[in-house]
């Protein structure tokens, strides 16, 4: 094959990408769209539905959502668990890691101790959710910030544990045999080395479990009452007079903005490869 | 300042026992080596006195305290990893100045002390670096400034040299026993180079299958080694070993190699005649033709190696090649038959079944 077939595909798979993601994208789009518009304009306007072309753009639907308290409660609660249960999970989660990269367990063996880690994952929600809504009405968390951080942290570990567990195996142990050497204790060799060097996959974790914390809807719509989160705020968005899209519209665009942000800022520690020139090489 | 003592140690990893009862005593300020085959436990003695391997029993001790129960951080010692391991996240500076910031030492005598050892290997442009900017030779003199900050009682380099070059590794071999010589502080090194261990030693400790096979210095090791595999492992080209016989001859004893050639040995009193042997001569201590002594045996040049001012000549004694170490004014070439002669001073001879030097 030439270099011109060559690139005449690579050409063809561009397009072909695009236009999947395109369809992928198509909703949020939608959303963005819709949330300029007024209502009556939902379902009337042609095209794709972009601003100034289809349609005169509003920031009414905007102004009128900020302006409502539960948005901001929305906001606020959905912020606070899903930063609280991401530092958790990251604090409880790492030690894990770490141990089960470094340490050699007999009873249970390492490897079972991280499938039961990942079987947290696999666990169907609602297979747990009884048994949380019956333990949090004894323990008196039931509808409190405390108690959902502690199910999100929960369901969300497991992340860490496998991911950073993967870096710390790959990280070579002279690294923290040397700290240990130089005058660390183990948890210091811990703390001020494999921790620093394995960053990159602890922001890959962390994203990956901020996410799930604040997009879950499932257990906050079962273990909270007044105490609501974004995703339930925007499916809240029905009433008698039936879907207001253009409230929804709006609730979308704000429960995506904050992940886009983090997404962006962890997006260099991600890419970088710290462990670059620890070893030769 | 202390010596160190080693006692008895055994060690096993599962079921397999990779040290057998070793014992060593390393007097303060000496330079030992520990060198051996890869597998030899050489490695894992270094990580015992460190304090990162445990022992299953014995004892290893500083001065007067047994520190084989202490943690790494307390024992005093500072090592240098084959892989270098400097900290990628911190710069030179940092990395050098880390053990000192582990002890809570004050913040300008770290200064000081950062600055000193840079200043002794030449970092001293290099220390806001990170370690990914750095050349092999400069990572490894950040390794080794680490180690020699802290001023502790012993230092550990495990095969320190052996991912240089060739030139690099001559360079900082001088290095290393400069600094050895300024610090004066008890080093054990680990090598499977034989040479490094020649050219760097005080004293030599030949490992192998997790056994000491022999303690020494450099020349004592070179000239009497006390078994075969210390006699093949020390010296390169390493020794000629032929397996034969004693016989006598015109009230003479004589070692008859395979192919029946005889060479005069020794007058020895405690080798009988008939006695089965390993017959070991350097390559170096050899004489050819003229200078060869009148019970020399002919033999026929098989490959020449010139290597300089010498030649490096392979022939072959019924079916045991040996290597002769000799000036290349003899013009040995493939094809040429010449007549060699042991020097009578430096033959060793072994047991053939113990490998023991008789």
């Amino acid at each position: 094959m030439n270099r011109n077939q060559g690139s005449l595909l690579t050409s063809i798979y561009t397009l072909i990408a695009l236009g999947i993601t395109m369809i992928f994208f198509f909703p949020l789009w939608w959303s963005f769209s819709n949330s300029l518009r007024i209502p009556k304009e939902t379902f009337t306007v042609t095209g794709v539905g972009i601003p100034f072309i289809n349609f005169t753009p509003t920031l009414g639907n905007w102004q009128h959502q900020l302006s409502f308290p539960e948005a901001h409660i929305a906001l606020y609660n959905s912020s606070f668990i899903a930063v609280l249960s991401t530092a958790l999970a990251i604090i409880v989660g790492l030690p894990a890691a770490y141990a089960l990269a470094r340490f050699r367990f007999r009873f249970p063996p390492n490897k079972d101790i991280t499938i039961w880690f990942i079987s947290q994952r696999v666990l169907p929600p609602a297979a747990a959710v009884v048994p949380f809504f019956v333990l949090w009405n004894m323990l008196g968390i039931y509808d409190t910030k405390f108690g959902m951080i502690i199910v999100q942290t929960t369901f969300i570990m497991p992340f860490v544990v496998v991911i950073v567990r993967q870096t710390f195996l790959d990280l070579p142990i002279e690294l923290e045999e040397a700290a240990m050497v130089d005058g660390a204790t183990h948890i210091g060799a811990f703390l001020k080395v494999a921790v620093p060097l394995s960053i990159p996959a602890i922001a890959a974790a962390s994203l990956i479990m901020f996410t799930f914390a604040w997009n879950d809807y499932f257990f906050v719509s079962v273990l909270m009452m007044k105490n609501f989160t974004l995703p339930i705020y925007i499916a809240g968005g029905v009433d008698s007079r039936g879907v207001q899209f253009w409230f929804i519209a709006v609730r979308t665009m704000i429960a995506v903005i904050l992940p886009l942000i983090l997404c962006l800022l962890a997006q260099r520690y991600i890419v970088r490869g710290l462990t670059l020139g620890a070893v030769k090489g | 300042m202390a010596d160190l003592t080693i006692k008895n140690i055994n060690k096993f990893y599962d079921k397999t026992q990779v040290l057998f009862d070793v014992s060593l005593s390393i007097k303060d300020g000496e330079f030992i080596v520990l060198v051996g085959p890869s597998g030899c436990g050489k490695s894992t003695l270094l990580r015992m006195i460190a304090g990162l391997e445990d022992i299953n029993s014995g004892e290893i001790s500083l001065g007067e305290k047994v520190i084989n129960k202490f943690a790494p951080r307390d024992r005093d010692v500072s090592m240098v990893f084959q892989n270098y391991a400097l900290y990628p996240h911190l710069s030179v500076a940092k990395n050098i100045g880390f053990s000192l910031r582990m002890r809570k030492v004050e913040k300008s005598v770290i200064e000081k002390k950062v600055k000193d050892a840079a200043e002794m290997l030449g970092l001293t442009n290099l220390l806001s670096r990170l370690p990914r900017n750095l050349s092999g030779g400069e990572r490894q003199r950040v390794a080794m400034g680490r180690a020699i900050v802290r001023d502790p009682e012993v230092f550990l380099f495990d095969e320190p040299l052996s991912n240089l070059d060739a030139k690099l590794r001559v360079m900082m071999r001088n290095q290393i026993k400069e600094i050895h010589y300024a610090v004066k502080t008890t080093t054990v090194y680990v090598t499977h180079d034989q040479i490094e261990a020649m050219t760097m030693a005080d004293k030599i400790v030949v490992l192998n299958g997790g056994i000491i096979e022999q303690v020494g210095s450099p020349d004592d090791l070179y000239d009497n080694p006390n078994n075969t595999f210390v006699a093949s492992f020390i010296g390169s080209p390493s020794m000629n070993q032929l397996t034969g016989k004693v016989v006598s001859e015109k009230g003479k004893k004589y070692f008859q190699a395979k192919d029946n050639s005889l060479f005069l040995m020794p007058e020895k009193s405690n080798i009988s005649v008939g006695q089965e042997i390993v017959f070991g001569f350097r390559p170096e201590h050899v004489d050819i033709n003229s200078s060869a002594s009148e019970d020399a045996i002919t033999l026929k040049v098989k490959v020449d190696q010139p290597t300089g001012s010498q030649s490096l000549v392979f022939a072959n004694v019924g079916d045991e090649e040996i290597c002769l170490d000799v000036p290349k004014s003899h013009l040995l070439k493939p094809g040429i038959e010449f007549k060699m002669s042991p020097r009578l001073e430096h033959i060793h001879i072994f047991n053939r079944e113990t490998g023991k030097r008789i």
